[in-house]
């Protein structure tokens, strides 16, 4: 790993982290209509995935998507402001929060639907292998979607055609407030790969450098024509599965098992520092610059305007006769 | 172009019509709208109107000659024009048949009810819901005179049941529930007499050859109700409330709810069927200078005294009027020759109906009251014919008996 | 006084009661019970589905009959379907009714059809209780109101209350019903209050409900619009307007008879529907009232509903996505003719 990748990693990680925390202190306030899911503790997965992606690569994510949109390089100024309903908005503030997208970046939308997300990943793999390009597409899942009819199908259909798609299983522990073990057979959901005849890859989610290398196998395997990645990546949900979840479900051993001086970001921070690959004073300013930029993206969508009554009817279609 | 002169319609049920007069002989100029002849219907006069204006050139049907509506009585046109060489070109140009030609020009307009002469373009078709459409044609209300509240003019269910309301209000403008007998009678010398007089004669000699008639007579003990309709005409006044009390109005509450305690005297008999009524419409038999008539108070059961005045008060001055009032639907008849100073008469029927009341004029009598009191009475006399084929003489009394009732005991009335 | 509970605590109290009365009866669902198999949570902290709507149930009866299920609709609702064959009598929950993109085919496809299939020798007692419509934030994907859906397709009855007394009573008759019912629970209802009469009762599915008498108009309104059609009302009265509004509180089977009686009486029919505007229960219910009350109308019959469009995210345009009293009084008075409005 080279300097520069280091000090992307670095950036992104607390991009997501500022970002979150900037959004769980408004929507206490009521200014965010809806609800919101919170990536902030489970940064290193989507960091350390899109480190290897371009633009011209794909993601779909899901309902707790913020994070995704970050890494795969969204605009903050556009997220936050689509989070707050307004016409800046990277939706024009039709999505809202579980619905951003930039397809201009290869973020192909946050989800409502669990589960949504293989089908879609699998069509921009789909695309690909038809087009021959180079791209590779993936699909971040939490473990409640591994559950879900559309993990079989779509990695069944990836596996079958050797399309070139990187599914990467976020497993927190919970679907929603139900523990993973209840909800899934299977010991770990990268066994499963075995069944489609894919490689199944188990690594810590909270080591972002695990899961860099992890997916640097994936990304060559799909290139190469060989097919889809199973990653399981080794979380823990640090919020509720929504803002205002009492999360009674979470347990001491849990917490034990997860403390927060395993924190992701101090992890990599520390790694940067042993490896001489970031200084103190390099890592300071990021941080700095980070902080300032959420901060300038709250401004921004504060300072946007709701979108005009108009554009309630638009989009429907492309072009509809009537 | 020649424009043809129709005998017009007036009216709901007029079917054909007498010219009375020509106004105009063949040649001379017209305006539009000038009365050119005079015409009778059953019992109305009404003059025919040119429809343009032009010269009257030429006169199809004479003076006293009985035509039916629709048909041509004569043409307007242009001065040297032929008639019938434009009523060819006419009909070459239309194809139509003459009936229709004639009717396209009948002075009053034949209004095709759906198509509203007020909206854009002549064939816009009348904006009427279906539930107006529907209430109309249940009320018999013409559509073609209900004005639309609706968005776009749309003729609504309650226009059509405020339509309904004005017209009962008018008083029988309309006949809608009730049987109308029209029983033609080939009545002899009947040559020269106006429309109306001939009217009244089929009516009177038809009555007299069809039905059994018998006439009872008796006298009411009217004082009290002279000083009950003066208290309660003082208190209308007091209380400015502009109505005509006359005696013709208690009598007729008094016939009324005779008639309500007596349903078998309210019945027609037509064609061996006898039908008995609900609903009291009565007859109020009014003198005109040519003749009589018979406008009709419809529902008179439902009517209170004040509206039974408003309402006797409104026909009768419509029909001296000579408005064009519908004169059948009656069940019952009153008739009096009270002004004339006449005491007792012979009233006849007004068929198809079973009984007809004559009053006559009221005055003092001396008598004996409850208290074998010698007193001034004021005695008013009466005349019940009744049809025999329906009723017989004793229950014909009683039913008369009752009106007397009712009349001695005037607070009676305001129940 | 009567006693007064919020909608979601009059489902609760339904289900309550069916189960006690029904050992047959169970309720599936995703988090329905809520953190199954943590060892050290208490029942009343779990969460009780996502609304809380189920809570307690899971303590009261036990893990057997109050089970979570697997992030998977199809598996689970297709469970629920033969489960129900076979001599349960489930109360499966969609926890957001868009979410029957993911279990379509078992409720349509296998529990609508298995009854008539197998020759009239199966029956279906299943209940799907689901949420619906827009008003909180929660944009496209969990905000849509598609009981038009459900009610176009033959074998499933369907129920959309509108207040907590309805939902308790419609519920219990939904449970108690042999056929698969899909019962719609507006999320932003779940907080309202109204009188519930504790214990046992039900009403019956297919009968509306008068909530007003009037004789100008007649609105038909679904679910929470019932409430737009109240506020509605009270202003159209101030402007001389009687409005007659029909809660048909079950549109599969729909009370024709009802509405067509009003119909009969006010001449005029607006209908608010929250769904979008094609296909929807608005113009089913148009349609049926053109077909068979055609002579009792004095006006075309009118629709607010939702735009032909998802439910936006944005706060201003999700309002103005909801249909609501000003635009319902304009069109009414649009409507009705003069001769009305002047009195």
């Amino acid at each position: 790993m080279d300097k520069n990748k280091a000090h992307w990693i670095y950036a992104k990680m607390n991009d997501i982290r500022n970002f979150e925390n900037q959004v769980q202190k408004i929507f206490s306030t009521g200014v965010i209509p809806g609800f919101v899911h919170l990536y902030a503790g489970e940064e290193a997965i989507a960091v350390g995935v899109c480190a290897h992606l371009n633009k011209d690569d794909y993601i779909t994510s899901t309902h707790r998507g913020h994070g995704h949109c970050i890494a795969k390089g969204c605009d903050l100024n556009g997220m936050m402001a689509e989070i707050f309903g307004k016409e800046t908005g990277l939706c024009n503030g039709k999505g809202g929060s579980m619905h951003i997208a930039d397809l201009e970046v290869g973020m192909l939308g946050a989800n409502g639907i669990v589960g949504g997300g293989f089908p879609l990943a699998v069509g921009a793999g789909l695309s690909s292998y038809v087009q021959g390009t180079d791209s590779v597409s993936v699909c971040f899942f939490g473990d409640g979607a591994n559950n879900h009819g559309t993990f079989h199908e779509g990695i069944n259909i990836a596996a079958a055609l050797k399309l070139p798609v990187i599914f990467v299983a976020e497993n927190n522990g919970f679907g929603e407030a139900t523990p993973f073990e209840y909800a899934t057979s299977a010991k770990t959901i990268a066994e499963r790969a075995k069944a489609y005849n894919i490689p199944g890859v188990r690594v810590n989610g909270n080591d972002v450098m695990e899961v860099y290398a992890a997916t640097e196998k994936a990304v060559k395997r799909a290139k190469n024509g060989e097919g889809p990645t199973l990653i399981e990546a080794l979380t823990y949900r640090t919020h509720g599965h929504f803002e205002g979840d009492n999360q009674a479900y979470k347990s001491e051993a849990d917490k034990e098992k997860w403390p927060v001086d395993i924190d992701c970001i101090k992890k990599f921070k520390e790694y940067a520092l042993q490896n001489d690959l970031l200084s103190e004073e390099e890592l300071t300013e990021i941080e700095r610059a980070s902080e300032q930029a959420v901060q300038e993206a709250v401004e921004f969508a504060h300072n946007s305007k709701e979108p005009s009554a108009e554009t309630l009817t638009e989009n429907v279609y492309v072009a509809y006769r009537q | 172009m020649a424009i043809t002169i129709v005998m017009p319609k007036l009216g709901m049920t007029m079917t054909e019509g007498t010219i009375e007069e020509w106004l105009k002989k063949p040649g001379d100029a017209v305006k539009e709208g000038e009365g050119i002849a005079t015409i009778s219907s059953d019992k109305l006069t009404s003059e025919v109107e040119a429809p343009k204006a032009g010269i009257l050139l030429n006169i199809t049907k004479e003076v006293g000659e009985e035509v039916p509506v629709g048909e041509v009585i004569g043409f307007v046109g242009q001065e040297g024009e032929e008639v019938s060489e434009t009523i060819s070109t006419l009909l070459e140009k239309k194809g139509e048949k003459p009936e229709a030609l004639s009717q396209q020009a009948a002075p009053e307009k034949t209004v095709d009810p759906l198509i509203d002469q007020k909206q854009d373009g002549p064939n816009r078709k009348r904006r009427i819901s279906p539930a107006a459409r529907k209430k109309a044609k249940e009320l018999d209300i013409n559509i073609a005179t209900i004005e639309g509240t609706g968005p776009k003019g749309r003729i609504t269910r309650r226009d059509v049941e405020r339509a309904a309301e004005q017209k009962e209000v008018a008083v029988t403008k309309v006949q809608t529930e009730e049987r109308v007998v029209e029983r033609p009678i080939k009545a002899n010398n009947m040559k020269g007499l106006s429309a109306m007089r001939k009217s009244i004669a089929i009516n009177m000699q038809e009555s007299l050859a069809n039905t059994a008639q018998l006439t009872l007579h008796r006298k009411a003990d009217i004082t009290k109700l002279l000083v009950f309709q003066k208290k309660l005409r003082e208190e209308a006044d007091q209380n400015n409330i502009e109505i005509k009390l006359t005696l013709t109005v208690f009598l007729a509450r008094a016939v009324t709810l005779s008639l309500l305690d007596h349903p078998e005297v309210n019945t027609h008999l037509i064609d061996d069927m006898l039908q008995q009524y609900e609903a009291v419409h009565l007859g109020i038999a009014t003198s005109l200078d040519d003749g009589l008539v018979v406008p009709v108070v419809k529902h008179a059961e439902r009517l209170p005294i004040g509206s039974l005045a408003k309402q006797i008060q409104e026909i009768t001055e419509a029909a001296r009027a000579g408005e064009n009032l519908e004169m059948s639907g009656s069940t019952f008849t009153i008739t009096n020759l009270g002004a004339q100073g006449i005491e007792y008469f012979t009233p006849i029927l007004n068929p198809p109906e079973s009984g007809i009341l004559g009053v006559g004029t009221f005055m003092k009598e001396m008598g004996l009251d409850e208290h074998e009191k010698l007193q001034t009475m004021i005695k008013l006399p009466l005349s019940l014919t009744f049809d025999h084929r329906v009723l017989d003489g004793a229950p014909a009394a009683v039913f008369l008996r009752k009106i007397v009732y009712y009349l001695e005991n005037p607070y009676l009335l305001l129940l | 006084m009567a006693r007064k509970l919020t909608f979601s605590k009059a489902i609760n109290e339904a289900m309550d009661i069916a189960m006690e009365r029904d050992n047959k009866v169970i309720l599936i669902g995703e988090d329905v019970a809520g953190g199954a198999t943590v060892d050290h949570l208490q029942d009343e902290e779990a969460w009780g589905g996502v609304f809380g709507v189920t809570q307690g149930l899971g303590n009261k009866y036990g893990r057997k009959r109050v089970i979570d299920m697997p992030i998977a609709e199809a598996g689970y609702m297709g469970a629920a379907v033969a489960a129900a064959v076979t001599g349960l009598r489930p109360i499966s929950e969609l926890m957001f009714n868009d979410f029957i993109g993911s279990c379509l085919d078992e409720v349509m496809n296998q529990g609508a059809k298995i009854r008539y299939m197998f020759g009239g020798k199966a029956e279906v007692p299943l209940t799907i209780r689901t949420s619906h419509g827009a008003g909180a934030g929660a944009a496209a994907q969990h905000s849509q109101s598609l009981y038009g859906m459900f009610t176009a397709i033959p074998g499933l009855k369907v129920v959309v209350p509108s207040n907590p007394y309805d939902a308790k009573g419609l519920l219990l008759s939904a449970i108690e019903d042999s056929d698969i019912v899909a019962f719609f629970e507006d999320k932003t209802l779940y907080s309202m209050k109204g009188e519930v009469p504790e214990g046992y009762y039900t009403i019956p599915l297919g009968q509306a409900e008068i909530k007003r008498s009037g004789d100008d108009l007649t609105i038909v309104a679904i679910g929470k619009m019932v409430h737009v059609a109240e506020e509605a009302a009270n202003e159209l009265a101030k402007q001389g307007v009687e409005t007659e509004i029909i809660d048909p509180r079950s549109l599969s089977p729909l009370d024709e008879d009802t509405i067509l009686q009003s119909v009969d009486k006010t001449g005029c029919l607006l209908i608010i529907d929250e769904a979008n505007p094609r296909c929807n229960a608005a113009t089913d219910i148009s349609a049926m009232v053109v077909d068979k009350g055609f002579d009792s109308l004095d006006a075309p019959i009118k629709m607010v509903t939702a735009p032909h469009a998802p439910v936006p995210f944005a706060r201003n345009l999700e309002n103005l996505y909801i249909p609501n009293t000003s635009t319902v009084v304009q069109t009414a008075k649009e409507m009705i003719g003069k001769l009305t409005l002047s009195r």
